[in-house]
Protein backbone atom coordinates (compact mmCIF):
# COMPACT_ATOMS: atom_id res chain seq x y z
CA UNK A 1 0.00 0.00 0.00
CA UNK A 2 1.63 3.13 -0.88
CA UNK A 3 1.91 5.93 1.82
CA UNK A 4 2.50 9.96 1.52
CA UNK A 5 5.37 11.02 3.15
CA UNK A 6 3.40 12.57 7.12
CA UNK A 7 1.70 8.39 7.19
CA UNK A 8 5.44 6.91 6.30
CA UNK A 9 6.83 9.30 9.01
CA UNK A 10 3.83 8.09 11.31
CA UNK A 11 4.33 4.72 10.52
CA UNK A 12 8.08 4.59 11.22
CA UNK A 13 7.77 6.13 14.49
CA UNK A 14 4.78 3.92 15.87
CA UNK A 15 7.14 0.91 14.91
CA UNK A 16 10.39 2.67 16.43
CA UNK A 17 8.67 3.58 19.72
CA UNK A 18 6.74 -0.40 19.49
CA UNK A 19 10.11 -1.70 19.00
CA UNK A 20 12.32 -0.24 21.47
CA UNK A 21 9.23 -1.24 24.24
CA UNK A 22 9.27 -4.68 22.93
CA UNK A 23 13.14 -5.10 23.17
CA UNK A 24 13.54 -3.41 26.32
CA UNK A 25 10.73 -5.21 27.93
CA UNK A 26 12.41 -8.36 26.87
CA UNK A 27 15.95 -7.06 27.76
CA UNK A 28 14.61 -6.50 31.47
CA UNK A 29 12.98 -9.95 31.47
CA UNK A 30 16.62 -11.39 30.48
CA UNK A 31 15.04 -13.06 27.05
CA UNK A 32 17.98 -12.41 24.45
CA UNK A 33 15.54 -14.32 21.18
CA UNK A 34 12.90 -11.92 22.03
CA UNK A 35 15.12 -9.14 21.87
CA UNK A 36 16.48 -10.21 18.92
CA UNK A 37 13.34 -11.85 16.98
CA UNK A 38 11.79 -8.23 17.84
CA UNK A 39 14.79 -5.95 16.03
CA UNK A 40 14.70 -7.78 13.07
CA UNK A 41 10.74 -7.24 12.85
CA UNK A 42 11.16 -3.87 14.01
CA UNK A 43 13.80 -3.41 11.56
CA UNK A 44 11.78 -5.17 8.52
CA UNK A 45 8.77 -3.42 9.41
CA UNK A 46 10.52 -0.01 9.24
CA UNK A 47 11.62 -0.71 5.67
CA UNK A 48 8.06 -1.57 4.94
CA UNK A 49 7.26 2.03 5.58
CA UNK A 50 9.73 3.27 3.90
CA UNK A 51 9.72 1.74 0.79
CA UNK A 52 6.18 2.13 0.41
CA UNK A 53 6.63 5.62 0.35
CA UNK A 54 5.72 7.30 -2.55
CA UNK A 55 7.50 11.01 -2.10
CA UNK A 56 11.21 11.12 -2.75
CA UNK A 57 12.71 11.75 0.83
CA UNK A 58 16.12 10.95 0.35
CA UNK A 59 18.01 12.53 -2.46
CA UNK A 60 21.69 12.94 -3.52
CA UNK A 61 21.90 15.96 -0.98
CA UNK A 62 20.60 14.21 1.74
CA UNK A 63 23.30 11.67 1.07
CA UNK A 64 25.61 14.22 1.08
CA UNK A 65 24.85 15.81 4.24
CA UNK A 66 24.84 12.14 5.38
CA UNK A 67 28.69 11.54 4.28
CA UNK A 68 29.89 14.95 6.16
CA UNK A 69 28.30 14.55 9.21
CA UNK A 70 29.17 10.89 9.71
CA UNK A 71 32.86 11.55 8.57
CA UNK A 72 33.37 14.12 11.60
CA UNK A 73 31.04 11.83 13.79
CA UNK A 74 33.65 9.24 13.52
CA UNK A 75 36.18 11.41 13.53
CA UNK A 76 35.02 12.94 16.64
CA UNK A 77 34.62 10.13 18.58
CA UNK A 78 37.28 8.53 17.26
CA UNK A 79 39.88 11.63 18.81
CA UNK A 80 37.55 11.87 21.97
CA UNK A 81 37.63 8.06 22.76
CA UNK A 82 40.82 7.43 22.11
CA UNK A 83 42.25 10.48 24.42
CA UNK A 84 39.86 9.85 27.47
CA UNK A 85 40.67 5.95 27.27
CA UNK A 86 44.58 6.74 27.14
CA UNK A 87 44.07 9.10 30.15
CA UNK A 88 41.65 7.02 32.20
CA UNK A 89 44.26 3.68 31.32
CA UNK A 90 46.95 6.08 32.78
CA UNK A 91 45.11 7.42 35.92
CA UNK A 92 44.63 3.64 37.05
CA UNK A 93 47.16 4.26 40.34
CA UNK A 94 44.39 6.22 41.38
CA UNK A 95 41.54 5.26 40.37
CA UNK A 96 41.29 1.02 39.41
CA UNK A 97 37.57 1.29 38.08
CA UNK A 98 38.57 3.55 35.21
CA UNK A 99 41.00 0.75 33.98
CA UNK A 100 38.34 -0.96 32.26
CA UNK A 101 36.56 1.85 30.55
CA UNK A 102 39.55 3.37 29.77
CA UNK A 103 40.63 0.25 27.53
CA UNK A 104 36.91 -0.30 26.28
CA UNK A 105 37.00 3.64 24.35
CA UNK A 106 40.53 2.96 23.33
CA UNK A 107 40.15 -0.48 21.53
CA UNK A 108 36.26 1.28 20.05
CA UNK A 109 38.29 3.65 19.38
CA UNK A 110 40.50 1.71 17.38
CA UNK A 111 38.14 -0.80 15.66
CA UNK A 112 36.38 2.12 14.00
CA UNK A 113 39.70 3.47 12.61
CA UNK A 114 40.13 -0.18 11.37
CA UNK A 115 36.76 -0.47 9.95
CA UNK A 116 37.01 2.79 8.64
CA UNK A 117 40.46 2.13 7.18
CA UNK A 118 39.04 -0.94 5.40
CA UNK A 119 35.81 0.71 4.36
CA UNK A 120 37.58 3.83 2.96
CA UNK A 121 40.04 1.22 0.83
CA UNK A 122 36.68 -0.47 -0.19
CA UNK A 123 35.08 2.65 -1.32
CA UNK A 124 38.29 3.99 -2.98
CA UNK A 125 38.76 0.85 -5.32
CA UNK A 126 34.80 1.25 -6.38
CA UNK A 127 34.86 4.70 -7.23
CA UNK A 128 37.73 4.18 -9.77
CA UNK A 129 41.09 4.33 -7.80
CA UNK A 130 44.05 2.80 -9.33
CA UNK A 131 47.92 3.00 -8.40
CA UNK A 132 49.59 5.48 -10.37
CA UNK A 133 52.54 3.70 -12.74
CA UNK A 134 55.15 6.03 -13.45
CA UNK A 135 56.03 5.80 -16.90
CA UNK B 1 28.39 27.93 -8.92
CA UNK B 2 26.26 30.15 -10.06
CA UNK B 3 22.80 29.26 -11.56
CA UNK B 4 19.35 30.32 -12.98
CA UNK B 5 17.48 27.85 -12.23
CA UNK B 6 14.79 30.04 -10.88
CA UNK B 7 14.42 31.84 -14.15
CA UNK B 8 14.21 28.78 -15.87
CA UNK B 9 11.57 27.85 -13.66
CA UNK B 10 9.68 30.96 -14.59
CA UNK B 11 10.24 30.53 -18.08
CA UNK B 12 8.64 26.96 -17.60
CA UNK B 13 6.30 28.04 -15.27
CA UNK B 14 7.30 25.26 -12.72
CA UNK B 15 6.86 25.33 -9.01
CA UNK B 16 10.05 23.89 -6.91
CA UNK B 17 8.11 21.24 -5.76
CA UNK B 18 6.86 20.49 -9.64
CA UNK B 19 10.63 20.65 -10.74
CA UNK B 20 11.91 18.74 -7.94
CA UNK B 21 9.58 15.60 -8.40
CA UNK B 22 10.47 15.63 -11.81
CA UNK B 23 13.98 15.64 -11.16
CA UNK B 24 13.33 12.85 -8.50
CA UNK B 25 14.59 14.83 -5.68
CA UNK B 26 12.99 16.73 -2.17
CA UNK B 27 12.35 20.31 -2.80
CA UNK B 28 15.23 21.43 -0.27
CA UNK B 29 17.29 20.06 -2.78
CA UNK B 30 16.14 22.70 -4.98
CA UNK B 31 15.96 25.42 -2.68
CA UNK B 32 19.80 24.64 -1.99
CA UNK B 33 20.80 24.69 -5.48
CA UNK B 34 19.04 28.19 -6.37
CA UNK B 35 20.91 29.56 -3.51
CA UNK B 36 24.11 28.46 -4.14
CA UNK B 37 24.49 26.69 -0.91
CA UNK B 38 24.62 23.45 -2.99
CA UNK B 39 26.16 22.05 -6.26
CA UNK B 40 24.26 19.36 -7.77
CA UNK B 41 26.21 16.60 -9.27
CA UNK B 42 26.54 15.76 -13.03
CA UNK B 43 24.11 13.55 -13.20
CA UNK B 44 21.41 16.18 -11.71
CA UNK B 45 22.99 18.71 -13.65
CA UNK B 46 21.72 17.01 -16.97
CA UNK B 47 18.88 16.27 -15.95
CA UNK B 48 17.89 19.88 -15.49
CA UNK B 49 19.21 20.77 -18.81
CA UNK B 50 17.45 18.19 -20.32
CA UNK B 51 14.12 18.95 -18.71
CA UNK B 52 14.75 23.02 -19.92
CA UNK B 53 16.20 22.14 -23.28
CA UNK B 54 19.40 24.06 -22.72
CA UNK B 55 23.25 23.15 -22.34
CA UNK B 56 24.28 22.46 -18.47
CA UNK B 57 26.61 25.59 -19.07
CA UNK B 58 23.30 27.78 -19.84
CA UNK B 59 22.03 27.31 -16.46
CA UNK B 60 25.11 26.87 -14.27
CA UNK B 61 28.04 29.50 -14.37
CA UNK B 62 31.23 28.32 -12.99
CA UNK B 63 32.33 30.89 -10.29
CA UNK B 64 35.48 29.61 -7.93
CA UNK B 65 34.51 32.75 -5.16
CA UNK B 66 31.50 30.59 -4.45
CA UNK B 67 32.94 27.19 -3.92
CA UNK B 68 33.29 25.66 -0.86
CA UNK B 69 37.06 25.99 0.51
CA UNK B 70 37.56 22.36 0.55
CA UNK B 71 36.27 22.20 -2.76
CA UNK B 72 38.97 24.98 -3.99
CA UNK B 73 42.16 23.03 -3.27
CA UNK B 74 44.44 23.17 -0.61
CA UNK B 75 46.63 25.72 -2.20
CA UNK B 76 46.23 28.22 0.76
CA UNK B 77 45.90 30.80 -1.60
CA UNK B 78 42.15 31.00 -1.74
CA UNK B 79 42.06 29.23 -4.76
CA UNK B 80 43.63 31.46 -6.90
CA UNK B 81 44.43 30.30 -10.18
CA UNK B 82 48.15 28.92 -10.89
CA UNK B 83 50.55 31.74 -12.50
CA UNK B 84 50.69 30.83 -16.49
Amino acid sequence: MPMDAKTSRICRMVVIVATVAVAGWSAVIAEVPLVLISAATGGFLFYLCRSRMEEVVVDERDERVSERAAKVAVEAFAAASALVGVLFIAARDEHPGLMNVGFALAFSASTLMILYSALYGYYNRRYGYEPCDEE
Amino acid sequence: MRNKIKVYRAIFELTQEELAKKLGVTRQTIIAIEKDKYNPSLDLAFKMARIFGVKIEDIFVYDEELLDPEERGGSGRGGAPPPS
